[in-house]
């Protein structure tokens, strides 16, 4: 049987608040800190979440903590690998060969900087770097990833243009007139999550960044492209231009995105 | 690739946004950028990238087989395990028992030990080398940064193996129980200093010049 070893700071968030695992995680953990390594291995072979038994993430994060505190180096060297898979199986679906062309090597580089969390963690205890994974796991390795593909976009700008896009059979002369429909034609892109196709989704992620970021802003996020009042965010503070720099890029993602303005319309 | 360290400050502004805001939504971005100006550029960066993140097409499916690691699994065990013991030894956590660490460093999957006596002679002979070069990959005593592409895809072909399960073997620690049948406690971090290079390897085998040719030709 394992000890709680591991507590939430009471001071964790930015503005001082502390993080509350969710009462299902609070549930979870109580029962498995109370069993023995048989039975918790044993769990780990239950892959489906709706079913019984199934150790959430969030469960994983406590118990593995609490294993590198308590030194079982068996119970973490058996958990650790079953979380990882799992933000693996995250990455692949995120992270595609198919956008990114060193998917593989970005994966692994994500995958080890969580995996150093828990290091990181075990070394400066009072920092709580993983408590956030213990309220909200998903969420908050989305953040890692998506700060670390941040990155990447920053250091590469434009990710390999889709190969098969249908700009590039149409020719540009095709382009431009399909790029003349009106603003109220083409759609504010939506906020749900996954709702996408890849064709649509390629085409944004091989947009110049500059111009992906303009779009995302504006026809996203829904900022002004400019504003008298200074105090107002808006697209063209954020990206330090102007409100017409913000217009043109505009314009020229309606011109790169106009194959597909099909999935955009209302 | 960037290899740039993360910024706890602004991953955890970053953690703190995502999570009081499952959806990104105008007002998140503003407040965020408000709040912390001196991040102004990242957290706009970040915002973009949420929701690209957001917008990409779902995968949802059950994992058949959650317990079977994955190369990718095995690479991130072994640098799992490579960080804890950098962190050992400069006293930044409390010491572990350095054999446990050691043994699971070797936690790859191995193919090529999991063959019966009668599958790891057909797999040398399919490869047409002797048992000692085969025991060599077996244990990892050969420096996987040495070997030739086609050689680990002929190794795997072999077996045969997934090519991925086979690179991730060779390039995991080398495996001292299995070579030696030796337990001791390392003295130093675990490395490939044992390991010999692809050459010296097929060089030091007693392997017939034929052999060796062929091996040298890949």
């Amino acid at each position: 049987m394992a000890q709680n070893l591991v507590k939430l700071r009471e001071k964790g968030s930015k503005k001082g608040e502390p993080y509350q695992r969710p009462a299902l995680v609070e549930a979870d953990i109580d029962v498995a800190i109370g069993l023995d390594d048989d039975k918790i291995f044993a769990r780990l072979s239950i892959g489906d979440p709706k079913a019984d038994g199934y150790l959430r993430s969030e469960c994983l994060v406590h118990l593995i903590r609490c294993a590198l505190k308590g030194e079982n180096a068996e119970r973490y060297n058996r958990l650790l690998p079953v979380l990882l898979k799992r933000c693996e199986r995250n990455l692949i679906s995120k992270i595609s060969a198919r956008i990114v062309p060193y998917a593989e090597g970005l994966r692994d580089v994500i995958l080890q900087d969580f995996a150093t969390l828990f290091v990181e963690d075990l070394g400066d205890p009072d920092e709580g770097i993983l408590d956030m994974f213990e309220c909200k796991f998903n969420l908050a390795f989305s953040s890692l990833r998506i700060d670390r593909f941040r990155q990447e976009m920053n250091h590469f700008g434009r990710y390999q243009e889709p190969s098969n896009s249908r700009s590039a059979s149409r020719g540009d002369d095709e382009a431009d007139k399909l790029a003349r429909f009106t603003d109220e034609d083409w759609l504010i892109l939506p906020q749900e999550a996954g709702v996408l196709k890849h064709e649509l989704h390629d085409a944004i992620l091989g947009l110049p960044p500059d111009v992906r970021k303009a779009l995302i802003l504006v026809k996203f996020y829904h900022l002004k492209e400019e504003s008298s009042d200074p105090d107002e965010t808006t697209a063209a503070k954020l990206c330090g231009c102007t409100g017409r720099t913000i217009r043109n890029r505009l314009k020229e993602a309606r011109k790169q995105l106009a194959p597909f303005k099909e999935y955009l319309k209302k | 690739m960037t290899q740039g360290t993360i910024d706890a400050e602004f991953a955890k502004i970053c953690h703190e946004m995502i999570l009081a805001n499952e959806i990104p939504n105008p007002d998140m971005l503003d407040t965020y950028v408000k709040q912390y100006p001196q991040y102004s550029v990242e957290l706009t960066d970040f915002a973009v990238a949420l929701a690209l993140d957001v917008l990409a097409p779902l995968y949802e499916e059950v994992d058949d087989a959650p317990e079977r690691a994955t190369p990718a699994v095995s690479r991130t065990m072994s640098h799992f395990q490579n960080a804890l013991f950098d962190a050992q030894q400069k006293g930044d956590v409390r010491r572990l028992e350095t054999k446990q660490v050691l043994a699971h460093m070797q936690n790859a999957a191995n193919p090529i030990a999991a063959l019966s006596k009668a599958g790891f002679k057909g797999f040398a002979c399919r490869l047409d080398v002797n048992s000692v070069l085969a025991a060599k990959l077996r244990d990892r005593q050969i420096a996987s940064d040495t070997m030739p592409a086609a050689f680990i895809t002929m190794v795997a072909q072999c077996i045969p193996e997934d090519i991925d399960i086979v690179a991730a073997h060779l390039m995991a620690a080398p495996d001292q129980t299995l070579r030696a049948r030796q337990f001791h406690k390392a003295d130093g971090k675990p490395g490939n200093s044992e390991q010999e290079s692809f050459e010296d390897a097929v060089k030091n085998s007693g392997l017939t010049e034929d052999q060796k040719r062929k091996l040298l030709a890949y």
